[in-house]
């Protein structure tokens, strides 16, 4: 891990005595009964109450009560569960590339990003799931041996896609834990009472903070953060295959990975901004999750957006080039058809408005990052739609060419999601910590030997 | 989970073995675990065993939860097999019915005694195993879980109640004697009957109880043209037209090919003329109507003319061939040339804005062409069209096309006048008893002649009907009749052309012994008249009847129950007749033409009506597949419609699903608008047969009835000129499957420029001028050879298909878009009929459309048409991206699909650039119309061959390989190897212009393999490299070189 | 009992302090020692002069596995390479079969489809790998009775403090020296870790754990009953199993008689089925009935099998009225008549065929089990045995 770098600001501001810092970190859990966290879950609960109701209803119909229909035969769920997978692509991120960047500043968000990435990732599986018409064979999807000796198609995209997420899945939560186990170790030693100790003892696998574990600790941490960084670019370049390797004009493109990491990035990026600028505030935590951090995610922020802006662009670009009918029909249709309304609410919300964080003002100004965080997520939201939805209501044979519209239950399944998502982040911030500890104090100041500096790895 | 015994067969016995040895072993080890060891007393505190006995014993509790309880069902064999089942293999039999307009032989296919499916029979020389879509769709009608069980007596209030049969025939006989004592009428109204021996039976009952008539009507029926035809021609019966040998085909507002008692044999004959191996025999079809009809599309030159001027058109057209250019004899008549002289075809065509160019080409090719061209008037128009067309048919010689065989004509069909006097006696309360046979007069008569009222006058009504009715719902007496494919009886519609129909199942509703349950008509008549019931009384009857009249006229030395069961086998009888030679009388003509047309005034609008293309008069509105099977034109379901042009629409201020009032003198109607490009100006067209207020489940209440349009002046006249046409306010949804965005104003420019013809510039469609194809006939070739240039893969191998490989070819020439095909595909693959809302949001699962594709104006489109089903492609991208491998390549090339291994991740449609696969958002089966398909009686209309797809599974049209592999084990029993011919497809065997070519690739001599080398042949998108196996013909149109100049 | 010494340990305030005790350690000759740090303090692994971790090794052997078990696997489940389609299946258990689909006119073998799997199971595996050796075999966790938990000393490491830990099964450990040499590094609260009494755990006797035991088994017992007899054949979960169709055989719910299979109507003619002309008109039949069946070998050959099935019973394999049920039931006045009579002989087939369709006294008809054409094979076999029986010159040929 990193020591030596000159901040213009300090990383951690206010009181940072190492035990302090334990004081702060742990607050949230042991103080038992907290309004603002109540009324958060109360929220939560009411979204996850839509969820549930959604998918009682879609069990019992089937999937007609949504909107698809033949032409358009992926709607809102496939659009959402792009839309959470590229959300949960922030936390691993950052704690992996950045890791590896040398970044410190990543102390203070990574533990928080993953513990998203972790529940948005949750979130983001349930809807392949729900979305197949006979979601209790589900099974089907995965090679093991029966004896009907009938195994998996590996040619499917869709395939690609359940390996891909379930190792994102996996290997993030290991990712996770490793990050958790000193502190929860840190945790079993503070607590007072005893199911808490008996479940904090039982998850720190009796860490003991032994230097000699702490080196391989240290070596493991790294190697996992080196398989991460090209296993988040693969996911959602996989996520991107479900579309790119069809024939469907509008998906058919090899754009689409990159494109689609760079739209993944920002957009939980910007979902990171939206609920850290609440957490810090709740919890208190504003001289740990400082205007740095924010800053600096600002500025990802707004290079992302030019990225996929400059996709947009290309896409027009090779369409046009490609001199292929239908290929041109899509995207001039996309622009002016009729759901054009989308395809400019995307450009709008992707492109034009994380321009303002060109000004240093705007990026320290916490309401302009959190709306502009959470039109980012809409526009990012309408993209998903505009590529899934437009490619297909007018493709290839224009004797099928129809109009797509949802109904109350796509919406009851997306606005409940975030119950879903929600309520598993606020939980998560009650019962561990949002911030590393052990993390956070070696960047603490004095926390190193002073005689001691430079890259030991 | 509980698998069908035989459902992974080839797997039976691995499955068996080892599965049921680990059962077994580890049974037995909860047992020893369990029973012997566990003694708990026995057991001290620390102790292994105890534990372990504890565990098997949990062990073997959850065991018993795992197995499975479901009913694993009963077999029940025959315990008297027939002679002629075999079980598991198709029963064919030849029968008749009457489902579509007149009598049309049929072959139907049974299982185990119980009909399948409905095929023309092949044997028949009018239709040549060809049957319509209401015929084959009949299946469902038998099946019709809304058919009544027995007898029902309807008090004054309304309340039913059941009624033994005995009990009927003793109310009727009391009723009936009491009539013919004190005087009274007794009036039978039955629907055009064909059967010899019907007639028989009605006029012995006209004798049983003197005073008692028969008044035959069909709602279809045009009085009109049969008065014309005796007007011009003198004799009975009336000639049919073969099509074949005509080379010159002009259509006046008359939907020839697509309505009417002639329609398969017209689609055959003008099919075989549209081959594409023979370019050069093209005929020309000249089409000049009100609505875009399915005539109309298929026409080369199409004019638009509202249906109130067509009499001047033709007279204008008879001055300029008699008069101008003196053909035929008639040229030297003066009374002609004189009653002619103030119709001038130039004024006319400047009048109505018709392409004169048109005009004359088609004049000219009349001309040219006489003794080879015909024209077709109006069926529904006035007596006078009819005279006036008749002369020209006459001048033009077109009694060289009048065919060997004839139609009886009308026999004694009633016209206006005998329905007036009818309802006049009914009122005067003379008529004691009405009994209506099968007809539906409170529905179908026009409201002008008050027929509901009159009914209330007689005491008593007896109605005869399968589904309860209008006309039976206000019946006192409602008799349950049988299907057709429960009765015998035979049938008459061609002179010498006797067709005889046997039950291909016992009645589904009560057996002959027994007092409830369906008897059919003639039975009941005959029970009426003997005086007593007699099982089988109508069968002798009809056998009777059979040895003396018909037997005879063959003289062969059989005997007659030979013959008998050949005839029935067969299905029919022909004997040799002569065709009279009728003579023509031009009087009725000068008297036409010299009373002055009277032009409708500019700005009035002109009415078209004209029967549904799948309902007829409505008698098929309880039949979901027919309401389901889209409008050939407009693609519309579940409805009619006032089809009005945009210029008009937008004159009206009305757009699409606005209501529109239609007031004709002092009848109206409201109707919901759809504007339909190619309609006339100022035009309205509707079609008859919706709305009908008690037509069972599903037909109740669909669409709005225009019955209610017609007048009193003359039966079966449909063209109403100097209406008045406003918008209504409130607004009604008319849902199709295919939308017309070409000519839609919200497009923007950059956009409307890519979308119109976009089926041409996407390369969907070739289509080409006959003379352009003439000059370079290799133009579609070498654009295609371009096109294959460039189409490559990463990989390499490409695989190689052994034996036979399944290939579809069609002919787009021949194809008129006709939706027949549909219907029999659903009929064969149990394709569940869906409703309007899922239709409206482009759920309809059939796996076959046709696609109709508009180019040029939305004044005068050209269209074309495509049917479209699964290409089978070789590179099949569906295939490709699903995950569970639900959807392979079998080693005949066909693109299958396994519904059990489907989770429905529905990628495979997204993926399908022809968009055929089909998805079961729900469960159709239980969601349509509160669970109308899931009645035990609806189930036996399914297929038993196919499974019947339930929620969450997708589908897709598979070449019928249940056919295929029927054939495939056919074979094996005759030790041979499968040939290409061995299998037809329902879609072909369904297509009335045999456009559907089906066969073996590998095999170059086969059908499929010619179309394959055919110059005009193209694939749909080959660009894309899938490698689709369903060839299409592009289409040439016959235009003539003036016109097009 | 007296208590097992564990170790020795000393707390210390600042990195450099540690570093600084840590050296001295390692030049006073410790081995088994260790340095507890709230967090990984740099510089501390070469202050305890410890070799470099082995981690990365593992991690590239699970990677490599499982780059070639994906590819592997995907080669075969996706069918033998080598055969198209009717590959013959490997002797293999039935649930290691697997059938060589050609799907989208792909190879069997298409590599470049398999890559984004292989990549995903390979740092699938390789991540798992690394963690859980990480874990269990270098850090040896979990360790939850390690002697230095819950002690003050654990406290104060697991939060601010930095603490050196010097045990008792070092080479040179001596308690008093080692607490001594503590206090020169400036250690403080230098305390003697004791390793705990453990008694061995009385697991299965606890009743308590056997409750649970059965309370678990009825519990899954139920839940298994119900999900897999009741939830999963509610209506929501359709499995195809049952569809909505009519086989053959079946009971039905609506024909009177309870069968989907009806007869057909009598009277009714099927194509190519003609009714029997001669129904109890046997000389009629004799008379203008001819044998439509040529006399080949196949023939003959289907014929004897017809034959030996249906007739032997009672005629004999050689048609001499012999058969077994003549024999056993032999006085109950069933005589079935030698095929070799003079009267048979003088039948014409049609008579005979007549008599295996109709019967004839306690003969049944045979129509309702073998089909027409094949009924005019087994007269061609009875003729071939008539003649048999006293064979001419003239058959020979």
């Amino acid at each position: 891990m990193s020591l030596d770098f000159s901040r213009p600001r300090p990383l951690i501001e206010g009181p940072h005595t190492l035990k302090e810092i334990d004081d702060v970190i742990a607050a949230p859990m042991e103080r038992p009964h907290h309004r603002e966290f109540f009324i958060a879950l109360a929220i939560s609960l009411t979204g996850l109450g839509i969820f549930v109701i959604s998918v009682a209803k879609l069990m019992a119909d089937g999937t007609g009560v949504w909107g698809n229909n033949n032409p358009v035969n992926w709607g809102w769920p496939i659009v959402n569960f792009v839309f959470w997978v590229g959300i949960g692509h922030a936390g691993t991120l950052i704690s992996a590339i950045l890791f590896l960047m040398r970044q410190p500043w990543r102390n203070g968000i990574a533990r928080f990003a993953e513990a998203m990435t972790i529940f948005a990732v949750i979130t983001a599986l349930l809807f392949p799931l729900l979305h197949t018409g006979r979601p209790w064979l589900a099974h089907y999807l995965l090679p093991y041996p029966n004896e009907r000796a009938l195994w998996v198609n590996f040619r499917s995209p869709l395939l690609w896609d359940v390996f891909a997420v379930s190792t994102y899945f996996t290997v993030s939560l290991t990712f996770w834990y490793v990050g958790l186990i000193p502190d929860f170790a840190s945790m079993r030693d503070r607590t007072t009472t005893r199911l808490k100790k008996f479940i904090y003892t039982l998850f720190s696998l009796g860490w003991r903070f032994s230097n000699r574990h702490w080196q391989h600790y240290e070596r493991a941490y790294l190697i996992l953060a080196g398989l991460c960084t090209p296993l988040v670019l693969s996911v959602h370049s996989i996520v991107s295959f479900d579309f790119a390797v069809s024939i469907i004009p509008g998906w058919h493109t090899t754009i689409f990975p990159p494109y689609f990491v760079a739209g993944a990035i920002f957009s939980g990026f910007a979902m990171v901004i939206t609920v850290l600028i609440v957490v810090r505030v709740i919890y208190k935590i504003e001289h740990i999750v400082t205007m740095l951090h924010m800053e600096r995610m600002a500025k990802v922020l707004m290079a992302t957006g030019l990225m996929v802006g400059y996709a947009y662009g290309m896409e027009f670009f090779i369409a046009w080039y490609s001199g292929v009918e239908a290929e041109q029909y899509v995207f001039i249709n996309r622009a002016f058809g009729p759901y054009a309304w989308a395809y400019w609410t995307m450009i709008i919300c992707n492109v034009i408005i994380p321009q303002i964080f060109w000004s240093k003002a705007a990026r320290n100004s916490i309401p302009i990052l959190f709306v502009v965080s959470i039109t980012t997520n809409i526009g990012m939201w309408f993209e998903r739609f505009v590529i899934t939805v437009t490619s297909l209501h007018r493709d290839y044979i224009p004797g099928s060419w129809a109009y797509f519209t949802p109904t109350i239950w796509d919406v009851g399944l997306y606005i409940g999601s975030f119950g879903f998502f929600f309520t598993g982040l606020i939980l998560f911030t009650r019962f561990m910590p949002v911030v590393s500890m052990a993390e956070l104090k070696a960047v603490a100041d004095g926390a190193q030997p002073s005689h001691h500096g430079g890259d030991h790895e | 989970m509980a698998k069908e015994p035989n459902y992974w067969r080839s797997f039976e016995e691995l499955h068996r073995q080892s599965s049921g040895k680990v059962n077994e072993s580890s049974s037995r080890e909860f047992v020893e675990g369990t029973f012997d060891e566990l003694d708990l007393e026995k057991m001290t505190a620390v102790d292994r065993r105890k534990f372990l006995g504890l565990m098997g014993a949990s062990a073997a509790f959850a065991g018993v939860g795992c197995s499975d309880y479901r009913d694993q069902g009963v077999v029940i064999p025959y315990n008297k097999k027939p002679e002629e089942i075999v079980i598991g293999r198709p029963n064919y039999y030849a029968t008749t019915t009457d489902e579509s307009c007149g009598s049309t032989p049929v072959l139907v296919k049974t299982r185990e005694g119980r009909p399948v499916k409905i095929d023309g029979n092949p044997e028949h020389p009018v239709t040549q195993g060809k049957v319509g879509a209401d015929a084959q769709a009949s299946v469902l009608g038998l099946y019709d879980p809304d058919r009544l069980r027995g007898p029902i007596s309807r008090k004054d209030d309304g309340s039913v109640e059941n009624v033994s049969w005995t009990a009927v025939d003793k109310r009727l006989s009391a009723v009936a004697n009491a009539a013919v004592k004190r005087g009274k009428k007794i009036v039978l109204v039955v629907p055009p009957i064909t059967s010899p021996t019907g007639q028989e039976i009605l006029a012995k009952f006209k004798n049983k109880f003197p005073g008692s008539s028969v008044v035959k009507y069909d709602p279809l029926h045009s009085p009109a043209a049969y008065k014309a035809w005796s007007q011009s021609y003198r004799g009975k019966g009336r000639p049919v037209i073969n099509l074949e040998a005509a080379d010159i085909i002009v259509d006046i507002d008359s939907d020839f090919l697509g309505k009417g008692r002639n329609k398969l044999e017209f689609a055959r004959q003008m099919a075989n003329r549209r081959d594409s191996f023979n370019v050069s025999n093209f005929n020309r079809l000249y089409s000049i109507e009100s609505g875009l009809s399915l005539t109309g599309l298929t026409a080369d030159h199409r004019l638009r003319l509202r249906p109130d001027a067509t009499l001047g058109l033709v007279l204008a057209l008879a001055n300029e061939l008699v008069v101008k250019r003196g053909v035929g004899s008639f040229a030297r008549d003066e009374a002609i040339k004189q009653s002619l002289k103030n119709h001038d075809l130039k004024v006319f065509a400047s009048q109505y804005s018709l392409d004169l160019g048109v005009l004359n080409a088609m004049v000219s090719d009349l001309e040219n062409n006489r003794g080879k061209s015909v024209l077709f008037a109006g069926e529904h128009h006035s007596q006078e069209l009819h005279v006036a067309v008749n002369f020209i048919n006459e001048v033009i010689a077109s009694r060289n096309l009048w065919s060997k065989s004839y139609s009886l004509g009308d026999d004694n069909l009633a016209d206006s006048d005998e329905i007036v006097k009818l309802v006049g006696s009914m009122k005067s309360g003379e008529v004691d008893l009405i009994v209506h046979v099968d007809t539906n007069p409170i529905f179908h008569l026009p409201t002008d002649y008050d027929y509901a009222s009159a009914l209330k006058k007689v005491p008593t009504k007896i109605a005869l009907t399968m589904v309860e009715s209008e006309t039976s719902k206000v019946s006192d007496l409602v008799l349950p009749i049988h299907h057709y494919l429960e009765s015998w009886g035979d049938s008459h519609s061609r002179v010498g052309i006797y067709n005889l129909r046997q039950p291909v199942i016992r009645p589904l509703y009560g057996s002959r012994e027994q007092e409830e349950g369906t008897r059919q008509w003639e039975h009941i008549f005959l029970t009426w008249t003997d005086g007593k019931y007699e099982d089988d009384a109508y069968l002798t009857f009809l056998k009777a009847h059979w040895k003396k009249y018909i037997f005879p006229q063959i003289n062969s030395s059989q005997q007659f129950s030979m013959f008998w069961n050949s005839s029935l086998h067969d299905g029919m009888v022909q004997i040799q007749v002569r065709r009279p030679n009728w003579q023509f009388n031009p009087l009725a003509f000068v008297g036409v033409a010299a009373k002055k047309f009277v032009a409708p005034e500019e700005n009035s609008y002109a009415v078209r009506l004209s029967p549904s293309y799948h309902l007829a008069d409505g008698r098929h509105a309880n039949n979901g597949w027919l309401q389901e099977n889209p409008h050939p034109v407009s693609k519309v379901v579940w409805d009619n419609y006032a089809a009005i042009s945009k210029a008009t629409a937008a004159k009206l201020k009305v757009e699409a699903n606005d209501y529109l009032n239609i007031v004709v003198g002092n009848r109206k109607v409201k109707l919901p608008v759809f504007i339909q490009p190619g309609t006339a100006e100022n035009t309205v067209t509707v079609e008859l047969g919706y709305g009908r207020s008690s037509a069972g489940t599903v037909g109740t209440e669909i669409g709005h009835n225009v019955n209610t349009l017609l007048g009193s002046d003359e039966l079966g006249q449909f063209v109403f000129s100097n209406a008045s046409v406003s918008k209504h306010f409130g607004t009604y949804e008319v849902v199709s499957t295919q939308a017309h965005w070409a000519f839609e104003d919200d497009v923007p420019e950059l956009l409307k420029e890519m979308t119109t013809d976009a089926h041409i510039r996407r390369k969907v469609i070739f289509e080409k001028d006959m003379e352009d194809h003439k000059k370079n006939p290799k133009w579609l070739t070498k654009e295609m050879k371009k096109k294959r240039k460039y189409v490559k893969s990463i990989y390499v191998e490409e695989h190689k298909y052994k034996d036979v490989k399944w290939g579809m070819a069609i002919d787009l020439n021949q194809c008129s878009g006709c939706m027949d095909c549909i219907v029999a595909c659903n009929v064969e693959n149990n394709i569940p009929v869906v409703g309007k809302e899922q239709v409206k949001n482009n759920r309809e699962m059939h796996w076959m459309r046709i696609d109709r594709y508009y180019s040029g104006t939305a004044e005068e489109p050209v269209v074309s048409v495509q049917p479209m089903l699964c290409q089978q492609c070789d590179n099949a991208p569906c295939e490709n991206v699903c995950p569970v491998a639900a959807t392979v390549h079998t080693p005949d090339g066909l693109n299958g699909m396994a519904y059990n291994r489907c989770v429905g991740t529905r990628y495979c449609a997204n993926n399908c650039p022809y968009k055929v696969r089909r998805f079961n958002f729900l469960n159709y089966r239980r969601h349509f119309r509160d669970s109308h398909q899931e009645t035990p009686v609806a189930s036996l209309a399914h297929n038993p061959e196919v499974t019947v797809r339930s929620r969450g599974v997708m589908e897709k049209c598979t070449f019928c390989v249940q056919r295929i592999m029927d054939a495939r084990s056919q074979a094996k029993l005759e030790k041979r190897e499968i040939k290409g011919s061995d299998v037809t497809v329902a879609c072909q065997d369904g297509c009335p212009s045999n456009a559907i070519k089906f066969g073996d690739l590998n095999d170059p001599n086969s059908e499929v393999s010619r179309y394959r080398d055919h110059e005009l042949e193209y694939k749909v998108m080959e660009e894309l490299n899938v490698k689709p196996n369903v060839t299409y013909m592009a289409k040439i149109r016959n235009k003539n070189g003036e016109a097009r100049s | 009992m007296s208590k097992k010494v564990d170790s020795v340990v000393a707390l210390f305030d600042t990195p450099d302090q540690i570093i600084h005790a840590a050296e001295k350690t390692v030049e006073a000759g410790y081995k088994e020692f260790d340095v507890h740090t709230p967090y990984p303090v740099h510089g501390m692994d070469h202050a305890m002069s410890l070799p470099g971790t082995k981690l990365p090794y593992v991690t590239l052997m699970c990677g490599l596995f499982g780059f070639s078990f994906a590819l592997f696997f995907q080669w075969y489940v996706s069918g033998d390479p080598l055969s198209g389609f009717g590959a013959k299946q490997l002797f293999l258990p039935y649930w290691l079969e697997r059938y060589p689909f050609v799907i989208g006119g792909k190879p069997l073998f298409s590599l470049p489809a398999f890559v984004p799997v292989m990549f995903e199971v390979t740092v699938l595996l390789s991540a798992l790998g690394t963690v859980a050796a990480m874990i269990a075999v270098f850090c040896g966790l979990p360790a939850n009775g390690h002697p230095l938990h819950n002690t003050d000393y654990m406290k104060a490491v697991s939060c601010n403090r930095f603490g050196l830990c010097i045990e008792a099964k070092d080479a040179n450990f001596d308690e008093a020296k080692v607490r001594e040499f503590m206090l020169e590094q400036g250690g403080q609260s230098v305390v003697t870790v004791y390793e705990p009494y453990r008694r061995p755990p009385s697991f299965f006797s606890s009743l308590i754990f056997l409750g649970l035991l059965v309370g678990v088994a009825i519990g899954v017992g139920t839940k298994t009953y119900i999900v897999y007899n009741k939830v999963l054949y509610s209506w929501m979960f359709l499995w195809l199993d049952y569809t909505d169709k009519v086989k053959p055989q079946q009971k039905s719910e609506f024909f009177a008689d309870g069968r989907t299979m009806q007869l057909p109507v009598d009277g009714t003619v099927a194509r190519g089925y003609m009714p029997y002309e001669y129904k109890g008109n046997p000389e009629g039949a004799g008379q203008f009935l001819v044998n439509p069946a040529d006399q080949t070998s196949e023939v003959l050959a289907h014929g004897k099998k017809l034959y030996n099935i249906y007739c032997t019973a009672c005629h004999g394999t050689y048609g001499d009225g012999d058969g077994k049920v003549v024999v056993r039931e032999a006085g109950k006045g069933l005589k079935p008549p030698s095929l070799h009579s003079s009267k048979l002989k003088e039948w014409s087939d049609g008579r005979i065929y007549h008599v295996i369709s109709e019967g004839q006294n306690v003969m049944p008809g045979y129509a309702k089990q073998i089909l027409a054409d094949e009924r005019w094979a087994v007269v061609h076999y009875v003729r071939a045995l008539q003649r048999a029986k006293d064979a001419k010159e003239s058959d020979l040929q």
